[in-house]
């Protein structure tokens, strides 16, 4: 996947060229709004991560750009917008005029991966139908008729529990934070205390993972969980 | 004193004028009254001498005829010195004059009296008189009066000037004690306040309200300090961890485990530090004066059920029961509210007696249009003198107890206060006898 950075911070964007780039994407990286506006709107990028304070032109102003650009029957670019302002006024701005997501500085990696991964794939799987069962290993999850199995053993998950499982399970691989969990499983959109889910997943591992010796739900220290086959 | 005007320069000369002016008004009015009444009292004084005159002619004239009458005005004109008579027979003919009187030729100021003499022995029965008084004397009396009361007014209005002046500067004197004291008080010495030894009743409230006003801002000022203090400490400990570790971690060759190990658990601190920017951000935003953005009206138990069952695994670990009580529909700001609840039910969380039940009661506030949502569990009571404090940032009832998991920073229930008053609401804790309450309250 091609994706253009637009950031003015040289260490934030280093980072991110660095840390996408290991994530197999191809990044390329603009340094000022009118750069920027120009990479958005000649190239062919999969998604672009824009920052709101940008010297030339700011983020709103690339983003009208972009959007300006866009021709009927061509899929809109992807915005993913990063502001320093935690401030109500510029996320909704953002979001009025086109953005397909936001993110609030300062931001954990494993979280922007995630969501450049789900607007990717938004834009892949349009119209694929949903699974309705999920696999790993031996776990085995119906979405529709709610069930979770290991191996032969049935798990007996709360309601929650299910979601938080289907989640990981869906995104198999994949670091999820301890927010992106709250937001996704509880729809708690603020830093909530990260004890909660903590104990959350502690009470899912005792029914998914304890009883059996090949454990698939793993903790990434200081980063969130991650849901895998790993070997032995 | 540097002023665009001063007070007491513009009250003296108000005053100034002011007295001038009543007291010239009632110069005026006093002596014009007084001159009418001198002109009225010599026309009547005029009309009675005519009287007498024309009495004692007519007895003469009925006595010894015209010889007698002029023989009486030869004798009596030394009586009438400055004064003028003139008696005419009934045909027209001059009977008598006095000489006119040196003074009464250039006089503007001579009153005549035409007046008629019975004289039944002379032919017509009949004399006509005519007679004059000079009143210069009475006019020229009242030009030095009206003098005088000039005077009089102009010497009031610069005598009022002087002396109001100086009232005045007196009475403000306090005013220059007060602003010398005021100058006084600097951020170090925020516990000065202004007093008067003989306080005047105008500037008493005035200078309560300053007072007052100056005990709420030391006491702003005080929570300041310590705000900034805590906010050094809380930021100090894990920066020290991550200097530290990352210092450690350099010193020698490492294997590229142990690296992984100080990385993960440098990011373990840098995410708690993230958290309490972001908590201190988000405090920084309400003081600002942010408000809550409304939504639909929600339902505020559905909320709490939400918030609950992510409280779910928490609550079953510690053991406790969960029951919401009461429901209320509000447009509210639904994430706020929602955090808010969260914060509150893991104090409640963490304080209760394993085995208890923790209550959500949503119910009508005490002030009208408000509801309130208080989260109440069993345990140790909070001390009084610590209820009022709860709600500070960085306040911590118990400090051993909570810095050790260092989760909790103490900005969890100053936040719930920042989202009450976001929806112009308040908070409210009480604890007795075990059961400690911990609420806030939403405008409608």
């Amino acid at each position: 996947m091609r994706l253009l950075v637009i950031e003015d911070e040289v260490k934030l964007a280093q980072y991110l060229h660095k840390g996408l780039g290991e994530n197999g994407h191809v990044v390329d990286v603009a340094h000022d709004g009118i750069e920027g506006r120009r990479l958005a709107t000649g190239g062919d990028y999969d998604l672009v991560l824009l920052d709101v304070m940008l010297p030339g032109v700011d983020g709103f102003g690339v983003l009208q750009a972009i959007r300006a650009d866009e021709r009927p029957g061509k899929r809109g670019l992807p915005v993913l917008m990063l502001t320093a302002r935690d401030r109500v006024e510029d996320r909704v701005r953002g979001l009025e005029q086109g953005a397909d997501d936001y993110l609030v500085k300062p931001f954990a990696f494993s979280e922007l991966l995630a969501r450049v991964g789900a607007l990717l794939r938004r834009g892949q799987q349009a119209g694929a139908a949903p699974a309705t069962e999920l696999h790993l290993a031996d776990l085995r999850l119906d979405l529709l008729s709610r069930r979770a199995e290991r191996g032969s053993a049935r798990l007996d998950l709360t309601a929650k529990e299910f979601k938080l499982l289907a989640l990981l399970l869906r995104r198999r691989g994949q670091i999820l934070s301890r927010t992106t969990l709250a937001e996704q499983v509880w729809d708690m959109h603020f830093d909530s205390d990260t004890n909660i889910v903590e104990v959350a997943v502690r009470r899912l591992r005792a029914k998914l993972d304890d009883p059996f010796p090949h454990k698939l739900l793993h903790t990434v220290r200081g980063m969130g969980y991650v849901l895998e086959d790993r070997a032995p | 004193m540097i002023c665009s005007h001063s007070i007491a320069h513009r009250l003296s000369k108000k005053l100034a004028i002011f007295t001038a002016i009543v007291i010239g008004l009632v110069s005026t009015a006093s002596w014009f009254s007084v001159a009418m009444m001198v002109k009225q009292r010599n026309v009547q004084d005029l009309g009675v001498r005519c009287d007498l005159l024309a009495d004692i002619l007519s007895l003469e004239a009925q006595n010894g005829g015209e010889a007698a009458v002029l023989q009486r005005l030869h004798t009596d004109a030394p009586m009438r010195a400055r004064t003028r008579l003139e008696v005419w027979r009934t045909d027209g003919r001059l009977l008598y004059a006095d000489a006119l009187p040196a003074a009464m030729q250039a006089s503007e100021h001579v009153r005549a009296h035409d007046f008629a003499i019975d004289a039944p022995g002379l032919p017509g029965g009949q004399l006509r008189a005519r007679y004059s008084v000079d009143f210069t004397s009475s006019a020229q009396l009242g030009v030095r009066w009206a003098v005088i009361l000039s005077l009089v007014t102009l010497s009031a209005g610069v005598v009022v000037a002087l002396g109001a002046g100086w009232f005045v500067r007196r009475s403000l004197k306090p005013l220059n004690l007060l602003a010398a004291q005021t100058r006084a008080i600097s951020p170090r010495q925020l516990n000065q306040r202004l007093a008067l030894a003989d306080p005047a009743e105008e500037l008493s409230p005035w200078i309560e309200q300053f007072n007052a006003l100056m005990d709420r801002l030391q006491q702003a000022y005080g929570q300041l300090e310590a705000f900034n203090a805590d906010v050094a400490h809380e930021l100090r400990t894990p920066l020290a961890t991550l200097i530290g570790e990352t210092e450690v971690a350099l010193s020698r060759e490492r294997s590229p485990e142990a690296l992984r190990e100080t990385l993960q658990s440098n990011l373990e601190e840098m995410q708690r530090l993230s958290a309490l920017v972001n908590d201190m951000l988000f405090l920084s935003q309400a003081d600002r004066g942010v408000t809550a953005r409304r939504g639909e009206p929600v339902s505020l138990a559905g909320l709490a059920a939400q918030v609950s069952e992510f409280h779910e695994a928490t609550l079953e670990d510690a053991g406790l029961a969960l029951r919401i009580e009461g429901d209320a529909t509000l447009p509210v700001d639904e994430p706020l509210v929602k955090r808010a609840l969260s914060n509150l039910l893991g104090n409640a969380t963490r304080f209760a007696e394993p085995g208890s039940t923790v209550v959500i009661a949503i119910a009508q506030a005490t002030e009208a249009q408000q509801v309130q949502v208080v989260v109440q569990n069993r345990g140790e009571s909070i001390a009084p003198d610590h209820l009022p404090r709860l709600f500070d940032r960085f306040f911590r009832v118990d400090s051993a107890r909570c810095c050790e998991d260092g989760q909790h920073h103490g900005l969890g229930l100053a936040i719930v206060a920042a989202i009450a008053r976001m929806h112009a609401g308040r908070t409210l804790a009480e604890s007795a006898s075990g059961t400690t309450r911990v609420g806030f309250t939403l405008a409608a």
